[in-house]
């Protein structure tokens, strides 16, 4: 597994990204960076936030992983005006169908994912294209980048 | 955070409290301890309120786990107790199937 952590800090601006390994600990890694680095208002705020991050990230490394790229998801975390953290992939884009899905029984072990993080980034934006995507998720209302 | 597991099993019931992170990195983790600690009890409680991140793949262990309990007929309980931990389960449809009840965190 490539676990290599790329830091680029820019000096100028207030953004910086991260290069994670398409593997499962890259959702582990994401969370401990942005939690080392962001204030939130509660523990609450705090594991909403994760768990969309980690529901994002997730469905990044499914599709690198799906899509046999080895290629690392990038993750963007930007503190300049607003404080917002960006999941970037390569993968083959989302189509309208694959953001609004939610599990088709109670029983489905799957496809809860999105509709989690919707429910707690419910400002969350998709920039998709069938050569990558990129997730938006604004940290307003739930912390702020220190 | 690591994810840590407490087993406690008595004649008619095992009871698994999910200290940590609840996530695809530990699903499979969750899924071995569960199925041994499930074997003869009438009642299986998982208790979420110690849990600071639960996932999609976390709920997809949960509804293997109520697959694994009905056939041996034995009864679910999962315990939440934080706003987000009570999301989790409404937005993912699992309240009635897990058969979650809302406790407070001690």
């Amino acid at each position: 597994m490539d676990a290599r952590l790329e830091l680029d800090v820019g000096e100028t601006t207030r953004r910086f990204e991260v290069s994670l390994p398409v593997s499962n600990v890259a959702v582990s890694i994401a969370r401990s960076l942005i939690r080392r680095i962001t204030t939130f208002v509660s523990d609450d705020a705090e594991s909403s936030y994760l768990v969309a991050l980690t529901e994002v990230i997730g469905n990044a490394v499914d599709e690198h992983g799906a899509a046999g790229l080895d290629a690392p998801i990038l993750v963007v975390v930007d503190y300049e005006d607003a404080d917002v953290v960006r999941v970037i992939d390569q993968g083959r884009g989302m189509s309208e169908q694959d953001r609004a899905r939610t599990p088709a029984e109670t029983t489905a072990e799957s496809g809860r994912g999105l509709a989690l993080a919707r429910a707690f980034v419910p400002d969350m934006t998709f920039d998709t294209s069938d050569t990558g995507t990129t997730v938006t998720l604004p940290l307003a209302g739930l912390g702020i980048i220190r | 955070m690591r994810l840590e597991l407490a087993v406690e099993t008595d004649d008619s019931q095992s009871e698994v409290r999910v200290i940590g992170e609840f996530d695809r990195l530990q699903v499979a983790r969750f899924d071995r301890i569960a199925a041994n600690a499930h074997s003869g009890v009438q009642r299986f409680v998982v208790d979420l309120r110690p849990t600071t991140v639960i996932d999609s793949a976390a709920l997809g262990s949960l509804v293997r786990l109520r697959h694994a309990l009905d056939d041996v007929e034995c009864e679910l309980v999962v315990i939440v107790g934080l706003p987000f931990q009570e999301t989790v389960m409404r937005v993912g449809g699992l309240f009635e199937y897990l058969g979650v009840v809302v406790r407070p965190v001690s």
